[in-house]
């Protein structure tokens, strides 16, 4: 359970649309001062009922509570995905195991076409 | 001469004789010839008195030479046209006069003497100055921000423009609705007694800001029928212009001149005083709003810093005691701050003082006499009402009025009390207390303005105050309710050592809700767990307890490490908040020399062989608890040779701001590998070495060294 390392809000969300499929791209820091913005954000899309993929690419920094807001935002998810790097969160995800239950992509575009026709 | 000349010569003499021009002539020795009465009127001298003199004694000594020059052109034929000068009276008086004067020829044709037409000039000549003066001044008040220098600036140009003996400017103090004189010049010491005026008195000066209109008593008989209140005043004025400063439509205060001399006010210096005094009040307006503009950016960066250093401490008394010595001596020369206490009554929690020497007669007035808890008004009624109290002018009377005996009026004297204001500390409309502010040395009137300022000071301390008291409230649970949950002790299973560690995260931060715990089963297993709730505070604090009592249970059961685990999961199904949980749990038969475990979400456990080797047991990894719909919990196992170490603990320690987890896991291998044999030792050294960088994180280690059986 760490806060960001500077303890504040410094993550930036955007969404865009593929097709049927929702972006959520997520840059900055998802900790403890900001996982409530991404839970709020996962909530309003899950009632959108369209299959999503969070890019995580531009996000330097996860925390236990970051994970928990993504994990928690995905159960109810008919399709989820996640993209990112080689960085944090990627690494978080493998040590997590989390990345045996989600589907991970290197790429937004290769997690579309694993999501179905755009 | 014929009849027709005499008559042309009559005729001649009765236009000179009306002229309203001074009208004379002298002959070749300059001696004056001629003299009509305007001439008489202008210079004082009569006819019979004049005539015979010498044309020198007009002339004012600095303007001796003028003669020559005049004659030197006279003598040679020609005229001088309108020469602006100055002539000598009678009486002594200057007078500026316009002249001109052209040679009388002789019937012979030699010019005999000249004529002179002198008309004055004076007052066209006051009207220049006061022009150029008008201009001067404005000029003067562009570049002046400071209200004293356009007071000075006003007095000078006005007195002299016109002839005044004294003058004063008074300005309005909106707060105690009096007119202050903030500038004099001329008057004797008793002008003192019109320092303050109260707006309502029956005085020039104010009357003319009651009504924005200027006023100009002419005569000191009149003003005295006007002003009853000046009939026994030493300085009997005799004539007094008064002109109100006006800003935005509305009087803010008021220019007075006093005159000797009964006089009239001219047209012309009319406007001159009133253009003069609109300028001024311009200056002055300017002034004021750079002033209120400059301290409200200086207020603002105060409270800016001022909630930086409230909000720095989670110590009730701390906040408070640091609110007191920044309302000193920015706001008051003395401050106290009182909280509510039991049955209405208050209780002193800081006192400051701007002199430290008189700290402790602050300190003594406030701890000797506290406040009366029935009293109307100061700290308790405050309190009581929610409202601030403002004491612009605190007169001795009220201090008589206010001691409870003797001793107490001789504190309140010597320390002084000119002006006080008392302001509610009030937090989610609930009043905690009162802050007290007291004007006495620097002998400050405390305005609405400073109220203001006092009581953003005091919202911004009541906020600071209200967060420590509820983060002492709920720190100190979830610090009590996780040591609780936490073993005080750990059991020393037959074959093993162990040793664990918990460190909350650093003062000022929330708790988390890390736990470990290592029991040793009827079989003879030793079972251990280090785990993590997502989240902070109380909340995770409960989370955490709930789950390791469960677990504990699961554990000594003998429950297989995934069979424990899923279960976990499953029990935080039933959980109203969500959560998420990650873990390693172990299981070692010392018999078998065998480790079974499972690695939830959670970073690898660290094993280190007996040649002392580390390595990181990533096994098969398992998703965290309380977060997937049917998430597979799988263990792995290893045999493990006596002497070997196993290192369990939470993210906190190896995770920094932007570094990977591979270089954090990296830095603990390092600091394992070169740790102490014993599980004390190793849990130590981690500690020491990483946790001192962590973030600011709680942190679970536990070590489990296998020595056989």
């Amino acid at each position: 359970v760490a806060v960001g390392s500077r303890g504040r809000d410094e993550l930036d969300l955007r969404e865009s649309t593929a097709g049927p499929a929702r972006i959520v791209s997520v840059a900055g820091e998802l900790d403890l001062a900001s996982s409530p913005r991404l839970s709020a954000l996962l909530d309003r899309l899950c009632s959108e009922r369209a299959a999503l993929v969070l890019d995580l690419t531009g996000c330097t920094f996860i925390d236990s509570t970051g994970l928990a807001a993504i994990l928690h935002g995905a159960r109810p998810l008919v399709s989820f995905s996640v993209v990112c790097g080689d960085g944090v969160p990627g690494e978080l995800l493998r040590m997590t195991a989390i990345d045996q239950t989600i589907p991970v992509y290197a790429a937004v575009d290769e997690a579309l076409t694993a999501t179905g026709p755009a | 001469m014929t009849d027709n000349e005499h008559s042309s010569r009559g005729h001649f003499a009765a236009i000179v004789e009306s002229s309203d021009d001074a009208i004379l002539s002298w002959d070749r020795k300059t001696t004056i010839t001629t003299w009509n009465p305007a001439a008489e009127r202008l210079y004082g001298y009569r006819a019979a008195e004049a005539i015979g003199k010498p044309i020198s004694i007009l002339i004012p000594p600095h303007r001796a030479g003028e003669e020559q020059r005049i004659l030197e052109r006279v003598f040679s034929g020609e005229r001088v046209d309108h020469l602006e000068t100055e002539r000598v009276t009678m009486g002594g008086r200057t007078v500026d006069v316009s002249l001109t004067i052209a040679p009388i020829r002789e019937p012979d044709g030699e010019i005999g003497g000249a004529s002179v037409i002198a008309r004055d000039i004076t007052e066209r000549q006051r009207a220049r100055e006061r022009a150029e003066r008008l201009q001067q001044v404005t000029v003067e008040l562009a570049g002046a921000l400071r209200p004293e220098r356009t007071v000075e600036v006003l007095l000078e140009n006005a007195l002299p423009a016109l002839g005044a003996d004294a003058g004063a400017v008074g300005l309005v103090d909106a707060d105690s609705e009096q007119l202050e004189l903030v500038g004099s010049v001329g008057y004797s010491d008793s002008v003192a007694q019109f320092e303050r005026m109260p707006l309502d008195a029956d005085l020039p000066m104010t009357e003319a800001v009651r009504t924005g209109e200027a006023l100009w008593l002419a005569g000191g008989a009149e003003l005295r029928a006007r002003y009853p209140n000046l009939t026994d005043h030493p300085d009997r004025w005799a004539s007094l212009a008064i002109v109100p400063l006006v800003a935005g439509g509305a009087p803010f205060g008021a220019v007075a001149l006093s005159f000797r001399e009964t006089r009239e006010f001219l047209r012309d210096e009319r406007a001159f005083m009133l253009a003069t005094a609109a300028q001024a009040a311009h200056a002055l307006e300017r002034s004021r709003l750079f002033a209120s503009e400059r301290r409200r950016r200086e207020q603002l960066d105060f409270v800016v810093e001022a909630s930086e250093v409230l909000a720095s401490s989670l110590d009730v008394d701390e906040t408070l005691e640091r609110l007191a010595f920044l309302a000193v001596p920015r706001i008051g020369d003395w401050c106290a701050i009182d909280l509510a206490g039991d049955n209405g009554g208050t209780r002193n929690v800081a006192v400051a003082h701007a002199d430290p020497d008189r700290l402790a007669l602050a300190d003594e007035l406030r701890t000797r006499y506290p406040p009366d808890p029935s009293s109307p008004r100061g700290a308790p009624n405050v309190i009581r009402t929610g409202r601030p109290e403002l004491f612009s002018t605190i007169g001795d009377e009220l201090i008589v009025e206010a001691a409870v005996d003797g001793e107490h009026l001789r504190l309140i004297r010597e320390l002084g009390m000119a002006s006080a204001m008392v302001v509610p500390l009030t937090a989610r409309g609930r009043t905690l207390g009162a802050m007290t502010l007291v004007a006495a040395e620097s002998g400050h009137h405390y305005t609405r303005e400073d109220l203001e300022l006092a009581q953003e000071l005091a919202r911004h301390a009541a906020l600071a105050v209200d967060n420590a008291t509820l983060y002492g409230r709920e720190h100190e649970a979830a610090v009590t309710l996780q040591r609780a949950l936490l073993p005080a002790s750990l059991p020393s299973p037959k074959g093993t050592d162990v040793a664990a560690s918990y460190l909350p995260a650093g003062p000022g931060l929330e708790i988390g809700g890390d736990w470990y715990d290592l029991v040793e089963t009827d079989a003879g297993q030793v079972a251990v767990v280090v785990g993590d709730v997502a989240g902070r505070g109380l909340a995770a604090a409960t989370i955490m307890g709930r789950l390791r009592t469960a677990f504990r249970g699961y554990m000594l059961e003998g429950s297989r490490p995934a069979a424990a685990v899923e279960r976990l999961d499953a029990l935080m199904g039933d959980f109203d908040e969500a959560s998420m949980v990650t873990l390693v749990h172990l299981s070692l038969d010392p018999v078998k020399r065998r480790v079974e475990y499972v690695r939830a979400g959670h970073p690898p456990p660290l094993i280190r062989d007996p040649g002392g080797g580390v390595r990181e047991l990533n096994g098969e990894g398992s998703p965290p608890l309380g977060v997937l719909r049917d998430p597979i919990f799988r263990s792995s196992s290893l045999e493990l040779e006596p002497g070997s170490l196993l290192l369990l603990y939470t993210d906190g320690l190896i995770e920094r701001p932007a570094e990977s987890i591979a270089a954090g896991l990296a830095r603990l291998r390092g600091a394992l590998a070169d740790a102490p044999e014993s599980a004390e030792g190793c849990v130590q050294r981690v500690v020491e070495q990483l946790g001192a960088e962590a973030l600011p994180d709680d942190i679970a280690v536990v070590a489990l060294r296998f020595l056989g059986v």
